[in-house]
């Protein structure tokens, strides 16, 4: 496909990413997706319809309560870290768009690696010191 | 697949070897056009709104973190976010995250089945089905949400 | 008396006028600008006949292309009051008063409604698909002396799909619907394509992982090509791996 006299300026078609790391994310995305929607379900519920209170929104001592069991515990953990996935992956798909070349597209997945662990991190922090109090 | 040798002279052909305009559909700058559905098809505007809903959830989701930290701050910081969340005008704000979470979630479906060449033809169906599970659900949330206050 | 100059079909009757915008930029030019025609209109005038009687009465100078008057070529592409359509079968009856016309959208313009279809081919992957066997009822009997019917693709190249994509609307990078489609019909019958190749051409940020499933391509082609679900059946060959070549080709032959 050699247009020896181009007419305007194409770059080379090159991969700029490893093959097959396209279809992980996206397999990442909709498998942290399919989990959403029975953590982010249960999530709902527990923090809206289950507590008496105005909006069903739990009070301090409730909040100790809820998360000092350890199912749910768990349970918060995984949300955290799949909603987080999810969340990055999708900001990767708009920033992917915004028509980047390789080596911003390599920096671009870096940095979200990062604030991905730094966001998993602080959450398994805030939980774990709160069901510390329960 | 094109393949255009170099005769030299051709008429015209310094005038090709410029770019000439290209227009493009949609308000913004080049990059941030998918965002204008005006004039599109109904796959665009579940494209645009499933963008514009997942920015306001990634968004949402470190406001939620932020005010969750209030709870490390001890009980009384704790419950005069409580007394701000009972508010209408935050009940209102609920019910606008309750249809972020439901368009995404249920258009995500859509777009996990037809993107992952699961039912590739019928994404105007699974969108109207959609639609109807989705209104009905936020219509109950929002009444629940609405009228516990 | 009505002269032949008055009518479009050159029949005398004259039923309305319609108000064209049509896009008009030339080499040279510091922006593109609108012109606007009176144009007199049957029942069955399309838009290339309307733009035709503008050539020939109005301004000689306005630049379009077409060819086979039937929708078959895919040369006379354009948007008609945004729509991605084919002028040649697109009434102005139906179009409401006033009717804009201008040169589809994402491909660089070379004067007025025609555009540098060079950039919409140099998308497509080598190995490009022509010919296909028939989709006719396999049991029907075909007549003596022929063996077995083929026949050209439906896409006809005519550019509309890269036009209405919005993805394509964002970046020049990708390589749109028509590639992919092309693509996905070479790896469904090859005749002694690489469709290895081809799926690893299509397994790229900026080629089949670009689609969201806007599905205005589906929308725009006069074709029947359905490229988004092609997209979406690449998609599910790379997730799912079910890269089956070899039954296919037998499929094929």
């Amino acid at each position: 496909m050699a247009t020896v006299a181009p007419t305007r300026p194409r770059p080379a078609k090159r991969r700029p990413v490893p093959a097959g790391t396209s279809v992980r994310a996206w397999w990442w995305t909709v498998i942290t997706g399919a989990a959403l929607l029975v953590l982010l379900l249960v999530h709902m519920v527990a923090h809206h319809f289950v507590v008496e209170e105005v909006g069903g929104l739990r009070s301090y001592q409730q909040v100790l309560e809820y998360i000092g069991n350890p199912l749910i515990f768990t349970i918060e953990c995984f949300f955290l870290v799949a909603v987080t996935t999810h969340a990055l992956m999708g900001l990767r798909s708009v920033l992917l768009d915004m028509g980047f070349g390789a080596r911003a597209r390599r920096r671009i997945d870096a940095g979200l690696w990062v604030l991905g662990f730094a966001t998993v991190a602080y959450g398994f922090f805030l939980v774990g010191t709160l069901a510390s109090r329960a | 697949m094109s393949q255009t040798t170099t005769t030299p002279g051709l008429p015209g052909q310094e005038e090709r070897a410029q770019r000439g305009p290209v227009l493009r559909k949609g308000i913004g700058p080049t990059p941030t056009g998918w965002f204008d559905p005006r004039g599109r098809a109904l796959g665009t505007w579940a494209f645009s709104v499933n963008r514009i809903t997942g920015l306001g959830l990634v968004f949402y989701l470190y406001l939620h973190l932020a005010v969750l930290s209030l709870l490390l701050a001890g009980e009384s910081n704790w419950n005069d976010f409580l007394e701000i969340a009972t508010t209408w005008v935050f009940l209102g704000l609920d019910v606008l995250l309750l249809f972020g979470i439901l368009f995404h979630g249920l258009n995500g479906i859509r777009v996990a089945l037809v993107g992952t060449g699961i039912v590739p033809g019928r994404q105007q169906a699974l969108f109207w089905a959609f639609t109807v599970i989705g209104t009905l659900t936020l219509a109950y949330g929002a009444i629940h949400i609405l009228g516990s206050a | 008396m009505q002269t032949m100059e008055e009518t479009v079909s050159g029949t005398g009757a004259v039923t309305e006028t319609r108000r064209f915008r049509v896009f008009r930029f030339k080499r040279g030019d510091q922006t593109p600008h609108f012109d606007t025609f009176d144009v007199p209109i049957e029942q069955r005038t399309t838009v290339l006949d309307a733009l035709k009687w503008i050539q020939l009465h109005r301004d000689a100078s306005l630049s379009l292309r077409h060819s086979c008057y039937h929708a078959s070529c895919g040369t006379c592409g354009v948007r008609v009051n945004g729509r991605e359509v084919l002028m040649c079968v697109t009434a102005v009856h139906d179009l409401g008063h006033e009717v804009t016309v201008e040169p589809i959208a994402n491909i660089p313009v070379l004067a007025d409604l025609v555009v540098d279809m060079e950039e919409f081919y140099d998308r497509f992957p080598d190995q490009h698909p022509y010919v296909r066997r028939s989709e006719f009822n396999p049991e029907a009997a075909v007549p003596d002396g022929i063996a077995t019917y083929v026949r050209y693709e439906d896409c006809i190249e005519c550019g509309l799909c890269v036009s209405a994509c919005p993805i394509v609307g964002t970046t020049d990078a990708y390589v749109g619907p028509a590639a992919l489609a092309a693509a996905q019909r070479m790896i469904e019958e090859p005749r002694g394509a690489d469709p290895a190749r081809l799926i690893d051409w299509a397994d790229d940020p900026d080629g089949a992982w670009r689609c969201h499933a806007a599905f205005e391509c589906t929308e725009a082609c006069p074709s029947n090509v359905n490229p988004a679900a092609r997209i979406m059946e690449l998609r599910g060959m790379l997730v799912g791996g079910r890269l089956s070549f070899r039954d296919r080709e037998e499929e094929a032959r």
